[in-house]
């Protein structure tokens, strides 16, 4: 697997976290209305309402069929990317990926708040692959962007490893229970189990720290290796979808292991 | 030329988040917005999030009982599907990101809460209580914001926040 194909395969596992969050939103489109927590409360938010035109555009932007049309585009796109990235050939697609960029950003624009960390990740795959297609000539083959990627993957899981290792809650082996003990993340089975077992909590939460700090080590280990620390990263993502709903961080994280695996292997 | 360029946007723009998981303050100075480009990736650290962030509201009816306060954006139940599909979640972190937003400007302006009415924030979530179902004309509303300890009850509450009482339109 060369640069190229990785940053491809990243694409490729983006679009399909895009395209679910699209539905997604759609689904969510009465939250954007008056009285909704998306609603745009402030008419006169942007500078752009100085002018007639900018106030028709504002107005524009902030209607909700617009951003059912944006996010129905969004859906489009992102599913037509899938048979493109599959065959490595983003970098002849570019239109298509910027497209997904603005539309993105006008989706956060427009809801103002509610995203997360695996909505950055993914924006981050995407641009920067949009960027690297678009001004990186065809012989660096996405070698940019996958280093790039690679990196931020791995600063990603440094950063939240070293966070929880100064954090005392996280150092006590309380802080798994704490947040499975809430309704937004939890499960109230789970919560169950670890009180009746405290070492097995205090284990997780351990494993949790060690593995996140541990993770750029993919980089220097055999493939083999770097392989089994990306398939014990999406067991990870996919157990916290299950138990706390982060359905996106999945697509966003594992959207980078080509690139982290094409890091390694290099 | 293009490569080079390339590969010095790229490498401030890592630096950039580098120092930004340091909690570099002057770094936030010097760029006000990164539009969300510049990520924290501190997940759930230092604090893993001990609470649920509430939004509950209540009505003054005419003859001035004040009614039971109820939840505004119910969580719904669990669904098993919900680790490839879960629409919920935008909406439980738009809560929480507003309700932290309205704390935040309340405790900067040593709680003044006369001035958070003012604030975006303030306005969402009176709109969002507002259109919430009403049993009788002529009430008043008013929203408060509670973080709450534990998935059962019997729960840990806090009062984040408090309104002021609102009219309904007409």
């Amino acid at each position: 697997m060369d640069a190229n194909d990785a940053v491809n395969r990243a694409v490729l596992i983006a679009s399909i976290g895009v395209a679910i969050s699209s539905a997604e939103q759609f689904a969510l489109l009465d939250e954007f209305k008056g009285g909704g927590i998306f609603t745009p409360v402030l008419r006169s938010d942007s500078k752009l309402v100085i002018w007639a035109a900018g106030r028709h555009l504002l107005k524009l932007f902030q209607s909700v069929r617009f951003l059912a049309a944006v996010l129905v585009l969004r859906l489009i796109l992102a599913i037509l990317m899938l048979p493109i990235a599959l065959a490595s050939s983003a970098r002849d697609w570019t239109t298509i990926l910027w497209s997904m960029v603005i539309a993105s950003s006008y989706i956060d624009w427009r809801r103002r708040v509610g995203g997360d960390g695996g909505e950055q990740m993914t924006m981050l795959v995407l641009i920067v692959s949009a960027i690297d297609f678009t001004l990186a000539p065809a012989e660096s083959k996405g070698r940019m962007a996958a280093m790039f990627i690679a990196a931020q993957s791995c600063l990603s899981y440094l950063a939240a490893g070293s966070a929880k290792l100064v954090s005392k809650v996280w150092r006590s082996g309380d802080a798994l229970v704490s947040l499975l003990d809430t309704n937004t993340y939890g499960s109230a089975r789970l919560v169950k189990v670890l009180r009746t077992y405290p070492l097995l909590s205090r284990t997780l939460n351990w494993c949790v720290i060690v593995a996140e700090i541990a993770f750029p080590l993919a980089l220097v280990m055999p493939k083999t290796v770097c392989l089994l620390v990306l398939a014990v990263g999406l067991v990870f993502h996919l157990v916290n979808a299950m138990v706390m709903g982060l359905n996106n961080f999945v697509w966003a994280f594992a959207a980078t292991y080509p690139c982290v695996y094409w890091a390694a292997a290099k | 030329m293009k490569l080079v360029s390339l590969q010095v946007v790229l490498g401030i723009w890592f630096i950039a988040t580098v120092l930004k998981q340091l909690n570099a303050r002057w770094l936030s100075r010097i760029v006000r917005n990164d539009f969300g480009l510049v990520p924290s990736w501190t997940f759930f650290a230092p604090n893993p999030g001990r609470s649920d962030i509430r939004l509950v509201y209540r009505d003054r009816l005419p003859n001035g009982v004040s009614t039971q306060w109820q939840e505004a954006c119910q969580k719904p139940l669990r669904n098993k599907w919900r680790f490839i599909w879960n629409p919920e979640k935008f909406k439980e972190k738009g809560v929480l990101d507003i309700a932290l937003s309205l704390s935040r400007t309340v405790k900067s302006s040593d709680g003044k809460s006369a001035i958070a009415m003012l604030m975006w924030p303030y306005l969402v979530l009176l709109d969002r209580v507002l259109s919430e179902p009403r049993q009788t004309t002529g009430a008043n509303r008013q929203f408060a914001i509670l973080s709450t300890e534990g998935a059962t009850a019997p729960r840990r509450m806090e009062a984040l926040f408090l309104s002021g009482w609102h009219k309904f339109d007409a």
